[in-house]
C-alpha cells in the first residue's frame, strides 16, 4: 500500500469513528455550541452533572453492568460445552443442532420475544433481570458459539492428546490446556456479546416490562430531553462502558492466564 | 521392558493390525518401520492408551496396563509436530507436565529441573523464548525435554522428524539417539523411512500388510530379509525366493535378471544406477561405474561371494 492510500484510510478511519467521539465529548462539556461557531463560546460540567445526580441512572448503569456480564457468563457456560462438542464429536443430528442454534439470528427475535414473555409470565421470571438475562441469550448465544467453535476447531485432537499422554486427566486437560489456548476466541467472544446485551432495548422493554431499567431504556427519554450536553454526556457514557468491560474482561483472562502458567 | 502380545485393531469392519507381537528391553530402542498407513500411528496411540487396541495386550515392566487410562500410563507420546503450547516460554512447556501432569512438583522443584534438562538439550539461552521463535528441530527438541522430565518408562516417537528439512533431520536424529543412550530411555520409534530405521534402532521391527514381518537387529533385519514383504520395506536387493542383497548384484553380465535402467544417483561419492526388473516386478540400485543411458536394457547378475555386504 502507498503513502497515499495510507493517509487517506487513516483519514477516514479518523472521520468514521475519531471524529464522531470527539465531537460527541465536546458536546457533553460544552455551552450553547451553535451551528456556525467553531468552538463553543463556554465549557461547562454541567451535562456530565446532570448525568451523575440521576439516583436512576446510576442504578441503570449498575443493571446494565450486571446484567451484561452475567449474559457473559452464561454464555461461556452454554456455548463452551456445545462449541467444543460440535467441533470435537460429531453428536448424532449435528446439523439440526447447529441449525437450531443459528436460529435466533435469522427469525425474527421480536415474534419470539413475544411467545418467551408469556412463558416467562407463567414461570415468574418476568419483570425480573432473570428474565432479561435469560431473553439476551437470544440474540447472543448463536454469535458465541459460532466463534467458540471456530477456536475449538484449530485445536486438533493431538492437542487434547498430547496433554492426556503428558498424565492430565480429561478435565484437567480441557481447563489447563484447551481454555488457555481459546484465550483470544475468549476475549472476542465475552466483547461481543456484551456489546450485543448492552445495545438491547426492545427485548430488555417487552421481559422487564418496564421494571428492569438499564440504560438502553433510560437513553430514549434521554435522548428526547432539549438539552444536547446532557444527551452527549449520556452518549458518551453509553460508550464507555465496553471499554470498562473490557478492562475487567482482560483482568480476568490474564489472572487465568498467569494461573494456567508453570513455572 | 515393553511386550506387546498379540495387538489387534479394527476400525470398523476393517482390520488395520493383528497379531503384532513383540518386545524392547529396558534403555533400548525399539523401533517399527513399515510403508505409509500400515498402522504405526495407530499402534503407538494404542501403547499409550490414547485408543484402545480391539484385542491384545500391552505389557510394562510386566505390569499389564493394557486397559490403564492414557493419563495413567508411565508412557509419553512425542508425535509428529511438536505441538508446543504457543502462550508458554520453553521453560514453561517444559515444566508443564510437573505441574499438571503425571508427575507433579512444587514449583522450586519444577523450576529446577526444567532448568537442569534444558541444560541437557543444550538450549539454555533459549530458556524464555516462546514456541514461535524456536527453530522446527529447536521444538522438537523442548518436546522431547517436556516428557522427559516426567521420566517416562517408555518413550514413543511417532516420526518426530518427518517434517525436518533434509539436514536437519540428520543432525537431529544423531543427537536424539545418543540423547536417548545416555538417558538410558527405553522407547519405541516408528518411521516410514528404512535409513532412520536402522540407524535409529537396537532393535528393528518391520511391519506391513497388518503383521510384524519380521524382527530382529537392524544389522540382521537389514542384511537377511526373511520375506518378500520385510525386503520390500528395509531390504537393499531383490527378493527371488530369496533376499538377494544389491552388494552382490552386478550390472552388465551377459545373463541374469533382466532389467531396464530407470536413472542414475550419485551417492556418498558413488555412482549408482536404480534398475527395474520388470520379471520381479521390483526395483534395485546397485553401483557401477561404468555408464548407462536410461532405459537401457541390462542383465543383472548374481555375485555370490559379494552377499551380506561383505565388499
Ligand atoms: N480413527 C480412525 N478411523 C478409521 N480409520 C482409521 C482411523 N485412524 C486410522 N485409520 C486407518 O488406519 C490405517 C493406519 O493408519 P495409521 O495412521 O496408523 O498409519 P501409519 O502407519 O501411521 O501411516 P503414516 O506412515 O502415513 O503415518 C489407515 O488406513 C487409516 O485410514
Ligand atoms: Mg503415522
Amino acid at each position: 500500500m502507498n503513502k497515499f492510500w495510507k493517509v487517506l484510510l487513516a483519514s477516514l478511519l479518523i472521520l468514521v469513528f475519531v471524529a464522531p467521539v470527539l465531537f460527541l465529548f465536546i458536546r457533553s462539556v460544552s455551552f450553547g455550541w451553535r451551528f456556525p461557531d467553531v468552538l463553543p463560546d463556554a465549557f461547562s460540567l454541567r451535562g456530565w452533572q446532570a448525568v451523575w445526580s440521576d439516583p436512576q441512572l446510576i442504578r441503570a448503569l449498575w443493571t446494565t453492568i450486571g446484567i451484561g456480564t452475567a449474559v457473559v457468563v452464561l454464555n461461556y457456560l452454554l456455548a463452551l460445552p456445545a462449541a467444543y462438542a460440535l467441533s470435537h464429536h460429531e453428536p448424532r443430528g449435528k446439523a439440526v443442532i447447529e441449525t437450531v442454534i443459528m436460529l435466533p439470528i435469522f427469525v425474527p427475535v421480536l415474534a419470539v420475544a413475544m411467545g418467551l414473555h408469556l412463558f416467562m409470565i407463567r414461570i415468574g421470571a418476568a419483570d425480573s433481570w432473570i428474565g432479561v438475562v435469560l431473553i439476551h441469550m437470544l440474540p447472543t448465544l448463536p454469535y458465541a458459539v459460532r466463534i467458540l467453535k471456530s477456536g475449538f476447531d484449530r485445536l486438533q485432537t493431538d492437542w487434547m492428546w498430547q496433554g492426556r499422554t503428558l498424565g492430565m486427566g480429561p478435565v484437567r486437560t480441557f481447563f489447563g490446556l484447551m481454555l488457555p489456548m481459546m484465550l483470544p476466541s475468549l476475549r472476542s467472544c465475552g466483547i461481543l456479546v456484551f456489546v450485543i446485551s448492552l445495545s438491547q432495548y426492545v427485548l430488555t422493554a417487552i421481559i422487564g416490562g418496564g421494571r428492569v431499567t438499564t440504560l438502553p431504556i433510560l437513553y430514549f427519554p434521554f435522548f428526547s430531553s432539549a438539552d444536547e450536553a446532557v444527551t452527549a454526556s449520556f452518549t458518551m457514557l453509553f460508550a464507555l462502558l465496553p471499554i470498562v468491560f473490557l478492562v475487567l474482561l482482560e483482568t480476568a483472562l490474564y489472572t487465568y492466564h498467569k494461573w494456567s502458567r508453570t513455572v | 521392558m515393553l511386550e506387546i502380545k498379540k495387538a489387534e485393531k479394527q476400525f470398523g469392519e476393517r482390520t488395520v493390525f493383528s497379531g503384532v507381537s513383540f518386545s524392547a528391553e529396558a534403555g533400548e530402542t525399539a523401533c517399527i518401520v513399515g510403508p505409509s498407513g500400515c498402522g504405526k500411528t495407530t499402534l503407538l496411540r494404542a501403547v499409550a492408551g490414547l485408543v484402545p487396541l480391539s484385542d491384545g495386550t500391552v505389557l510394562l515392566d510386566g505390569e499389564d496396563i493394557t486397559s490403564w487410562k492414557a493419563e495413567q500410563r508411565p508412557v509419553v507420546l512425542l508425535f509428529q509436530e511438536a505441538l508446543l503450547f504457543p502462550q508458554l516460554t520453553v521453560l514453561e512447556n517444559i515444566a508443564y507436565g510437573l505441574k499438571y501432569g503425571r508427575r507433579k512438583l512444587g514449583r522450586r522443584a519444577r523450576l529446577a529441573e526444567s532448568r537442569a534438562m534444558l541444560q541437557k538439550i543444550e538450549m539454555e539461552q533459549w530458556e524464555n523464548a516462546y514456541p514461535v521463535e524456536l527453530s522446527g528441530g529447536q521444538k522438537q527438541r523442548v518436546a522431547l525435554a517436556r516428557a522427559l522430565v516426567l521420566k517416562p518408562k517408555l518413550l514413543l516417537l511417532d516420526e518426530p522428524f518427518s517434517s525436518l528439512d533434509a539436514s536437519l533431520r540428520q543432525s537431529l536424529r544423531t543427537w536424539v539417539r545418543s540423547f536417548l543412550r545416555e538417558e538410558e530411555v527405553t522407547s519405541l520409534f516408528v518411521t516410514h523411512d528404512k535409513e532412520e530405521a536402522v540407524m535409529m534402532s537396537d532393535r528393528l521391527i518391520v511391519m506391513k500388510d497388518g503383521a510384524v514381518q519380521q524382527q530382529g537387529t537392524p544389522e540382521t533385519v537389514y542384511h537377511q530379509p526373511e520375506n518378500r514383504a520385510a525386503a520390500d520395506v528395509i531390504g537393499d536387493g531383490l527378493y527371488d525366493e530369496r533376499f538377494i542383497p544389491a552388494s552382490s548384484l552386478t550390472i552388465g553380465a551377459a545373463d541374469g535378471y533382466s532389467g531396464i535402467i530407470e536413472h542414475p544417483q550419485f551417492m556418498h561419492g558413488y555412482r549408482f544406477y536404480r534398475v527395474n526388473v520388470p520379471s520381479l516386478k521390483q526395483t534395485v540400485v546397485v553401483l557401477s561405474d561404468t555408464l548407462y543411458e536410461e532405459g537401457e536394457a541390462v542383465k543383472l547378475s548374481v555375485t555370490e561371494e559379494k552377499e551380506n555386504g561383505a565388499l
